[in-house]
């Protein structure tokens, strides 16, 4: 089966074979009966070739893009190295007493100590995967709630329009007016900072751009043929949004979450760097570059450029998925 | 989206290249060069950091426990008003009459009254300062003991029987029974500072006296002083019908016409909110040494990390080492080691330890924690497992660097002084988590090690939780502390390890220290919820500068945050106020019963004087200042 021209489908036909389901024009299909029905005629646009599934072809035109392999090797890196890190490298990185009886505070790199330890005696190298965790954990999880939210809220703005769409997008405009990192920590003083609470805030301000642009995609979408034959055959207001819309959608929603990811692990270092991140012992990567820039006066430099590093690259790789993704569900690139 | 993304891309892109700029930027940092000299010659102004997070935020010297701070006290309103006595001579805490309004006090021979006698100051609108500015102050206080931080019961006002007005340089107080006059000396008269007669009114541009509260004979004009008090409060920012309303009153400090009346060296020419604080010289101070700079600049840091940047920078005159920045230990905690080498070349540092002992309270009459937390907190096990958890030497052998010396009781032990009993000097409660754990064990406590400890026998029997501690309690609580200071927070995370390996779960959350001051209050009934709170300083001894601790552990004093009472305590007080009885047995005994938590005493402030400014040092023990006598190198 050809992809659909534009990189968006309908995943309600996706059980239904090749030979039963039509384009009907920009990637939307209805349902057709058998085409030995139809007599013989040659489809208007050549015979049907097969090139593969969907994510088969998403997959090649994402494995061409070389940056966008290695980022995605940075990233499982990354995750390794937070998660399963701390298993092969047990560390302490929660008792400060133990530490402080235990450690020297702010050593150099070597003696036991790979890259050093901070200023109250943390090993660093256990403290980068301590903190990762966290700084991974709140990025995944505000950029999904974050999306998923923004895209629930856009498509219910978009698909029902008039002034229930204008009251929404106006809460919208009013929110995005605010300076984010005022917001943020605004919120974050006001309640006891916590990571659960870093993924609530950062998503709180995180969904408005997701909302605004698959209410866009919704207003499009809304007047396709496709709608309107669920429509008329009697499919409800919540089938064709979660259905139709947001599936047809999914292409826009998908790269915003890889970005948002990268965003979000932003947001919480500019938090963490602020003095605004997660309460100590606990730590994330912005908390530590913040300490680590503190003590740079007095040279040591392994409380600063490790994390740096960490958070570059990080943020760095998210950008090249994203910006991949987003090449592997535009449908034009996928045929080059 | 793709405009979108565009957008985004770009802000990505900000914002990686300032995390590569902060590495850039910490690069250069981490190269040690050396900072930039203040400019002292021929300078005119001076500049002073305060402590990070802690700034004055009220004027009127009359207050409650909730400003009561040497932020506001010995670092602000004393440079404006002048208390009677002057406390601190050179690097002691003692009685300094050179600098005091009044002559040393004499006592009759039965101890049972007080002849004062003051010196030819003047106020800055030309008064001059007399006994009727003291009974102003003696009026107020008799009216509004409740509403002053230095009240407790049995001492001044309630021990005091008449004040007779000799002339206005002469008054005679007659007090209701014999007292250890050193005791009232540096204990109750240290207290005062007189008002001048333009505050006694009850309106803005009311006629001086025509509040009734000055000139009145004592004691005889208590709903006088009231309605001046609330006035006066009121122009401060407090309302006592609303103590917890914000304070809006901060940005007329400098403009209100009240408070230019003064008697000090300096009156208040700019103050803000954030702590901004410029003073110029009164022109008609009366003291011994009168200033010659011209501006003097209270600067306020949030963060510690930016004080210091302004020491590297030279911005500040006279600031501090924060102790995250000293690279080298110190060997001996009263002597300082070496500077800062980016600080090395241009200032002098000198270790400051105050007249102080570093405690947070725990509320005793505390309903949190399910209604649990005062009963927890009145059990002496319970309080002795908490204290052998912390590690004083360890704390201040290594987050201190060196300058911290242990608190081991109610009794300071530097400066050295002879009141000081071997027990509080040698820790009574040393580090031992195992010896907490059996504690807790043997009342009938389950101890869940990194979990949270609950009540599984409850009762009152020795192997019981104790009175009012019901099964299923939980050791759960709240600890609020100062923000601002780096090593301050480890402490706390330290401590908050230390506890929690034997099952008693204590929540850290930061807040600046004016909040907690502020919260963490005597207090009774349904709405005393605080649990603990730690300001970081625990209590100099300043304005009761003789260590017999009736302001701060006395049954109902008004700075007993904790409204910790025994009776055993208040008798020791009781000896040693009204005779010469040694402070020994007091000490020794709330150095076994631990009112309070006691914790290391940091040094207070690693000072650092610009080099070609002189006067600065040596530095007071009450954390006074005294700009009137800097002087810039010419």
């Amino acid at each position: 089966m050809n992809p659909p021209p534009d990189g968006q489908f309908d995943p309600v036909f996706n059980d239904v074979e090749a030979e039963t389901a039509l384009p009907v024009g920009d990637g939307e299909f209805m349902r057709v009966g058998p085409l030995s029905e139809q007599g013989t005629t040659a489809p208007a646009g050549g015979e049907a070739y097969s090139s593969g599934g969907v994510l088969r072809q998403m997959g090649r035109v994402f494995a061409e893009n070389k940056l966008a392999v290695v980022s995605l090797g940075v990233i499982v890196f990354f995750l390794l190295f937070c998660f399963v890190g701390p298993h092969v490298y047990p560390t302490n990185q929660t008792n400060s007493q133990m530490v402080l009886q235990e450690s020297t505070q702010n050593a150099p790199p070597g003696n036991g100590n790979p890259l050093g330890t901070d200023e109250s005696g943390f090993n660093i190298l256990g403290r980068l995967m301590y903190g990762g965790q966290i700084s991974l954990i709140v990025g995944l999880l505000s950029a999904l709630v974050a999306t998923v939210f923004g895209t629930l809220w856009g498509a219910v703005s978009g698909f029902f329009g008039g002034w229930v769409d204008s009251v929404l997008m106006r809460i919208v405009d009013m929110l995005l007016s605010i300076p984010v990192l005022f917001l943020l920590i605004a919120l974050v003083t006001i309640y006891r900072s916590s990571e659960w609470l870093l993924v609530l805030v950062i998503a709180f301000v995180s969904w408005l751009v997701p909302a605004r642009l698959i209410r866009g995609e919704t207003l499009s979408l809304r007047s396709r043929e496709f709608v309107q034959a669920v429509r008329v055959m009697g499919g409800s207001n919540n089938r064709i949004i979660n259905r139709h819309i947001i599936p047809n959608a999914v292409g826009t929603i998908v790269v915003f979450a890889t970005f948002q990811v990268a965003d979000s692990i932003l947001l919480l270092a500019a938090l963490g760097y602020l003095g605004f991140g997660v309460p100590a012992p606990q730590t994330d990567w912005g908390t530590m570059l913040s300490n680590g820039v503190n003590a740079a006066g007095n040279g040591y430099w392994w409380q600063i450029y490790p994390v740096g590093l960490c958070i570059v690259l990080v943020v760095i790789a998210f950008n090249y998925v994203g910006d991949a993704l987003r090449d592997s569900l535009e449908v034009r690139l996928q045929q080059r | 989206m793709k405009s979108e993304g565009r957008f985004k891309g770009g802000f990505r892109a900000a914002a990686l290249i300032i995390v590569l700029a902060t590495g850039v930027i910490a690069a250069g940092c981490s190269s040690g060069s050396s900072g930039t000299a203040p400019t002292t010659s021929g300078q005119t102004v001076a500049t002073w950091a305060e402590l990070s997070g802690s700034q004055p935020n009220y004027i009127f010297p009359f207050m409650g426990f909730n400003f009561f701070s040497v932020y506001n006290t010995e670092q602000f309103q004393f440079l404006m008003y002048r208390p009677l006595l002057w406390f601190g001579q050179g690097t002691t805490p003692d009685l300094n009459p050179s600098l005091s309004i009044a002559q040393t006090p004499t006592y009759s021979a039965n101890g049972q009254t007080v002849t004062l006698n003051l010196k030819n100051y003047k106020w800055s609108d030309g008064q001059p300062v007399t006994t009727q500015n003291v009974m102003f102050w003696m009026n107020m206080l008799h009216a509004q003991k409740s509403n002053w931080a230095g009240y407790s019961p049995g001492a001044m006002p309630d021990d005091i029987q008449s004040i007779t007005v000799n002339s206005p340089t002469q008054m005679t107080m007659t007090l209701t029974g014999s007292v250890n006059s050193y005791w009232f000396t540096y204990n109750e008269l240290s207290q005062i500072t007189p008002m001048p007669n333009a505050w006694d009114i009850t309106a803005s541009g009311g006629a001086a006296n025509s509040g009734g509260c000055a000139a009145a004979p004592y004691g005889s004009a208590d709903a006088a002083c009231t309605a001046v008090y609330t006035f006066l409060s009121k122009q401060a920012g407090y309302d006592p019908a609303n103590p917890k309303a914000a304070n809006n009153s901060l940005s007329t400090y400098a403009s209100n016409p009240l408070w230019q009346v003064v008697d000090g060296p300096f009156h208040l020419t700019k103050f803000d909110a954030s702590g901004n604080v410029t003073m110029e010289p009164n022109p008609s101070y009366s003291g011994p040494t009168k200033p010659t700079i011209k501006q003097f600049q209270e600067v306020p840091f949030t963060a510690e990390s930016a004080e210091f940047n302004s020491l590297v920078n030279g911005k500040v005159d006279v600031g501090y080492l924060p102790l995250s920045d000293v690279t080298e230990p110190t060997k001996n905690p009263l002597k300082a080691g070496p500077n800062n080498p980016r600080l090395a070349g241009n200032y002098t540092m000198d270790p400051l330890y105050s007249w102080a002992i570093n405690y947070f309270p725990e509320n005793f009459n505390s309903t949190g924690d399910g209604g649990a937390a005062g009963s927890i907190f009145k059990q002496l096990y319970f309080r002795q497992a908490l204290q052998l958890l912390v590690d004083q030497p360890l704390y201040n052998q290594k987050i201190n660097k060196g300058y911290g010396v242990g608190t081991y009781g109610p009794v300071p032990t530097t400066p050295a002084n002879s009141f000081v009993s071997a027990e509080v000097t040698n820790n009574p409660y040393p580090y031992n988590p195992a010896k907490a754990i059996s504690l807790l064990k043997d009342h009938g406590w389950k101890v869940v090690a990194s979990g949270t400890s609950t009540c599984e026998t409850p009762g009152t029997a020795a192997n019981e939780c104790g009175t009012g501690v019901p099964a299923g309690a939980k050791l759960d609580f709240d600890l609020p502390y100062a923000s601002g200071n780096d090593s301050f927070t480890q402490l706390m995370n330290a401590e908050k390890s230390s506890w929690a390996s034997a099952g008693i779960t204590v929540n850290l959350q930061q807040q600046s220290f004016n909040t907690i001051i502020g919260n963490a209050v005597p207090c009774s009934g349904s709405g005393c919820t605080w649990e603990m709170g730690n300001w970081g300083a625990g209590w100099i001894f300043a304005p009761d500068f003789y260590p017999t601790g009736e302001s701060i552990f006395q049954t109902g004093a008004n700075s007993n945050a904790g409204s910790y009472s025994d009776t055993v305590n208040d008798s020791n007080i009781q000896a040693t106020t009204a005779t010469q009885t040694p402070l020994t047995q007091y000490e020794n005994y709330l150095a076994e019963q631990l009112p309070v938590i006691y914790q290391p005493n940091a040094v207070t402030q690693l000072t650092e004087v610009a080099k070609g400014l002189t006067g600065v040092l040596p530095q007071s023990p009450l954390q006074n200042i005294y700009p009137e006598n800097w002087r810039f190198s010419s």
